[in-house]
């Protein structure tokens, strides 16, 4: 049922199903703000936050979703702010919030004063995600330079865009690593053979460490990036990122903004795991087949993230989230579901 | 998902909620098999989950026991809100007692107005049925005769081709055509004492390329047409999906059904649990994964309360449980939301269900244990199944496949072994052993007795359906029954048996070209009694098929013989009636053809009944080649008028353009063939300068 749905998902990009989640919150907060002319800030924030909470029920590796709410939490908490008036402002600045008696009372700010203010902002901010892609592949492609040797893993939409504005000026050599076991790595041959500067070729992932001394740069991608540069990203990522340590080949990692998410690495995050049966036929009793999906990449092995917003040091990661999502919406809690957890599930 | 508005588009399923036999008879008294717990999740709702992700709008769930449970279950299931409509549950009235009765009742319900999915509720698989269904009625385009496709589960050269197979009770060779899938051969598979494995030759021959397939898994999972309730009804013995499958190959001579097989391979998991080792091994398969996209954590339902969190080596722990932190949950384990287990537990490959409690320092590997099971301090427990709300004190030892059924208190200090299925006592209908060290065995406080099943009395009542599976099992073995009736060797007469008559039968001239002349005769009396008669066509097909039966002709040479015999009637009716030789000679080509006239015309309608109304270009062929045969065999007065002949069919339409031409294209078989295609020479340019104008 809701594994079957996956799959649908998994065709839009992350840019396209963070889009598609602003749009519904936003559709969403309209109909609440007309509706309800009692509804205050507060209430818009919790709704907002319960779907946070559904969207990491539905599918707890997608932190995309749950980012572009949080994106979403973060406007409507400064527009409340901005409402309350000075005083509600220099509580919420950074130094004052950490000596603050009493946190601010979104209550008291009406929902329909905030409708215009409020609107803007989304607006603003699906613009920013519509071109999220473009901006990252500006960026990227300055980081490579001529003739170099370019490695990579399995299919990625973003490293993809990023190689192809690259090659516009320069030609360079690409390695892809062939990732099992669904073996993306040769839908991204396919693609980068379509581009005359790249020279692509396609490699198993165990030869990766073999051909890592000729490689002069890394350029991956992943599914999320933690707080402290952590990542989940495909299986064998690891692997790839320790070869690159032991040849001190710099990484660099094409995430958009809001694949970050304000949370620590740990192997006990979420992961999907696929049927073992893709990867050993025969179940022999005595053999135990796991088949993760991601690699659960400890912080410290990438050299830099190459974000939207220009890139980014691991270092400086947790600047990028102060900027986009407010603090009190870091971490979502699965207790405030109570009840209505399927309140989004009407759409 | 809403109903379509077509009623051709409706996709309806039958799920078999009785498996008509007494296998796991303590247990499933008070709870039906298909309520089972697997992994915390209801039995039947695996396979209505897989349902309705094939699409299937309307489910009909049989059952003859337990209703009330089943039908309140499925009004509450969240698999059944998938459905256009929620699925029914019928109970059968207790004469039913077997598939085919199941079969007979549905036909004489006329709820199935399609082709449908069967299954059986004790089915786990994560296969695509709905390709599967859309696979059937592919073939069934090609061949309106194809009656079910029969799924099945190969353990060759795919995953647990050793666990999954030990647990079966029997596994299938079958022998199908490689290219169209249609089965020819299917039975029990068992080797010699060479291992060596018989084949049926007739099967082989008879085939084309075939594919020999070994280590089938039967499933009970079927995509049956709409005719395969009403073919129950006529064969009014049939009693499972075997005898219906046998008797189509059997008998596929004479009405021309035919059965498709598909194998199920790679990573499509499929498997009934019929019997506890399979229990065992579905819910390890289904914890390790190996039945993705379905896992517990799917099944449990999207509710963020009763989700599971996943941690390393497929540990699912209920975010309402409580789990000590010093209990070791090493891998493969799943604990169900109230479950409380406690300090220095060591968990492997187990099930925890709901509201269940396990006490201090416990070590329990394989086991099950259904919502409201306690198990106390200091226990060791292995292989074993505890039923709802059984309870084990403290300090015992339950090892190697013991059953506690619902209620049953054991212990402390019990110590049980070897398949012991461990029933309250004081209950009249189980003859349940009390002697003194039984007694020590199960503890002072137990409540318990030994349940001693009369399995094998009780499986001739209850009319199991594979009764006919292998030999009965000896008295020591009796307890063994839920766990698993017959071991794989013994299947090893019976085939070997069964495969050497067939191979005397297949040296001897088959019985279908004796019967041949026969029902040619017949066939003429048939055709001038309905002359004289004026009988209906409806009548004449009665007539036709009654004798088709009696002399085993297939189809195909029905239609041919048929076609034969209208086209020399005149002919052969004159040669009847004056028992002469030389009467061939009064018949001019002229008169002939104006008889024949007549003839296809009185009898169009019975023609175009038996050639599916010249549809196809397959059934001009056959129709065209008896033509060929009837001139070349009688070139007396039909070769004269056979141009004549040929442009009547085209004009009445009961040949196409395109038939004629590749008929024209053929090498005749015989002699006269070549002068026949110069007499229609004629015709054939006519017809190919008309299609060269219209390109």
């Amino acid at each position: 049922m809701q594994q079957q749905q996956q799959p649908a998902a998994k065709e839009l990009h992350s840019n396209q199903l963070a889009m598609q989640v602003v749009r519904r919150l936003s559709k969403r907060l309209q109909k609440r703000q007309q509706a309800e002319s009692g509804a205050t800030a507060a209430d818009l924030i919790q709704m907002v936050r319960r779907e946070a909470v559904a969207c990491a029920g539905r599918d707890p590796v997608d932190a995309v979703s749950q980012n572009a709410c949080r994106r979403v939490l973060k406007i409507l908490r400064e527009e409340a702010v901005h409402s309350l008036g000075a005083s509600a402002q220099l509580l919420s600045s950074l130094q004052n919030n950490l000596f603050s008696e009493r946190p601010i009372d979104y209550s008291q700010v009406k929902a329909d004063s905030l409708r215009d203010a409020v609107s803007a902002a989304i607006k603003e901010l699906s613009l920013e995600l519509e071109t999220s892609l473009d901006d990252l592949r500006s960026h990227g492609a300055a980081h490579i330079g001529e003739n170099e040797v370019v490695l990579t893993l399995g299919y990625s939409h973003s490293v993809a865009r990023v190689l192809q504005t690259a090659a516009a000026t320069r030609k360079f050599q690409v390695i892809v690593c062939d990732s099992g076991p669904n073996f993306s790595g040769s839908r991204m041959l396919q693609l980068l053979k379509t581009v005359p500067q790249i020279d692509a070729s396609l490699i198993t992932d165990a030869h990766a460490f073999a051909v890592m001394s000729r490689v002069h740069r890394c350029l991956l991608s992943a599914q999320t990036v933690f707080a402290d540069g952590g990542l989940r990203a495909e299986c064998g990522t690891h692997g790839l990122l320790l070869a690159a340590k032991r040849h001190s080949v710099p990484v660099l990692v094409c995430t958009p903004a809001h694949k970050l998410a304000p949370a620590y690495h740990s192997v006990e995050r979420a992961n999907v795991y696929l049927n073992p049966a893709c990867l050993l036929e025969e179940n022999l009793s005595f053999a135990e087949v796991h088949c993760p999906k991601y690699d659960l990449v400890p912080p410290g092995l990438v050299t830099l993230f190459v974000t939207n917003l220009g890139g980014l040091a691991p270092a400086h990661l947790h600047r990028c989230l102060a900027e986009q999502y407010h603090q009190d919406d870091y971490s979502i809690d699965a207790g405030e579901a109570d009840g209505d957890a399927g309140v989004l599930d009407d759409e | 998902m809403s109903k379509p508005a077509d009623e051709k588009d409706l996709v309806q399923a039958v799920v078999l909620a009785d498996s008509f036999n007494s296998r796991f008879a303590p247990v499933a008294r008070s709870l039906p098999r298909a309520l089972f717990p697997l992994a915390g999740v209801p039995l039947i709702d695996y396979a209505l989950n897989c349902l309705a992700d094939a699409g299937v709008h309307e489910c009909i769930v049989y059952c003859r026991s337990h209703y009330k449970s089943l039908a309140s279950h499925l009004a509450s299931s969240p698999q059944s809100k998938r459905f256009a409509t929620p699925p029914v549950v019928r109970k059968c009235p207790p004469t039913v007692s077997s598939l085919g009765d199941a079969m007979r009742d549905l036909d004489q319900s006329r709820l199935i107005k399609n082709d449908f999915i069967l299954a059986p509720a004790d089915l786990v698989t994560n296969a695509n049925l709905a390709e599967l269904l859309a696979e059937h009625k592919r073939r069934r385009v090609k061949d309106a005769n194809c009656l079910l496709t029969l799924v099945m589960r190969s353990t060759t050269g795919g995953f647990n081709a050793s666990a999954l197979m030990q647990a079966q009770e029997r596994s299938f060779i079958a022998v199908s055509n490689a290219d169209t899938g249609c089965l020819r051969m299917l039975s029990p598979a068992a080797m010699d004492k060479l291992g060596r494995i018989r084949l049926e030759r007739a099967a082989l021959l008879s085939c084309g390329r075939s594919r020999l397939w070994t280590g089938l898994i039967d499933l009970g999972l079927a995509v049956c047409s709409v005719h395969v309730p009403p073919r129950f009804t006529d064969e009014f013995d049939y009693r499972s999906l075997d005898d219906l499958v046998r008797g189509v190959l059997e008998h596929e001579e004479i009405l021309g059904h035919t059965v498709s097989l598909h194998v199920l391979g790679g990573q499509e998991y499929a498997c009934r649990v019929s019997n506890m080792n399979l229990y065992a091994l579905v819910t390890r398969h289904l914890l390790d994964n190996w039945v993705y996209p379905m896992t517990p954590a799917s099944m449990s339902g999207s509710r963020a309360a009763t989700e599971h969190q996943v941690r390393q080596r497929n540990v699912y722990v209920s975010r309402l449980a409580s789990v000590h932190r010093s209990a070791r949950l090493e891998k493969s384990v799943l604990i169900g939301p109230g479950a409380q287990v406690g300090s220095g537990c060591h968990l492997v490959n187990c099930v925890i269900g709901s509201n269940c409690r396990v006490g201090d320092r416990t070590r329990l590997s394989d086991c099950y244990l259904w919502p409201g099971a306690v198990v106390s301090s200091d226990c060791n427990i292995s292989r074993s199944l505890l039923c709802h709300n059984s309870t084990v004190l403290d300090d015992s030892q339950l090892t190697d496949r013991c059953v506690l059924t619902h209620g049953v208190r054991v212990g402390p200090s019990a110590v049980l072994t070897n398949f012991r299925l461990i029933v309250r006592s004081g209950r009249s209908e189980d003859s349940a052993s009390t002697d003194e060290e039984v007694k020590q065995q199960l503890g002072k406080d137990s409540n318990a007795a030994v349940y001693k099943s009369a399995y094998s009395d009780r499986r001739d009542e209850a009319g199991d359906s594979d009764a006919d599976s292998g030999p009965e099992n000896d008295e020591d073995s009796v307890e063994l029954e839920i766990w698993q009736t017959t071991l794989m060797a013994d299947n090893v007469e019976y085939l070997s048996s069964e495969s050497d008559s067939s191979s005397e039968a297949g040296n001897e001239v088959p019985p279908a070209e004796v019967g041949e002349d026969h029902f040619k005769r017949e066939l003429l009396d048939v055709l001038q009694r309905a002359e004289q008669d004026k009988h209906p066509v409806d009548t004449m097909v009665v007539e036709i098929n009654s004798i088709k039966h009696a002399f085993c002709v297939h189809i195909d040479r029905l239609k041919a013989i048929l076609a034969y015999t209208i086209l020399l009637y005149p002919l052969l009716k004159c040669e009847k009636d004056d028992e002469s030789e030389d009467c061939q000679v009064e018949i001019t080509p002229a008169e002939h053809f104006s008889q024949v006239k007549d003839c296809l015309e009185n009898w169009k309608p019975l023609l175009k009944h038996y050639f599916n109304g010249f549809s196809s270009q397959d059934e001009s062929l056959i129709f065209l080649r008896s033509f060929e045969d009837a001139c070349c065999d009688r070139p007396q007065p039909l070769m004269k008028c056979a141009l004549v002949l040929l442009r009547y069919f085209y004009d009445t339409d009961l040949c196409e353009e395109a038939a004629i031409l590749s008929w024209n294209s053929e090498e005749g078989s015989h002699p006269n063939a070549g002068e026949l295609r110069q007499c229609v020479a004629r015709m054939i340019q006519w017809l190919q300068e008309a299609s060269e104008e219209s390109d």
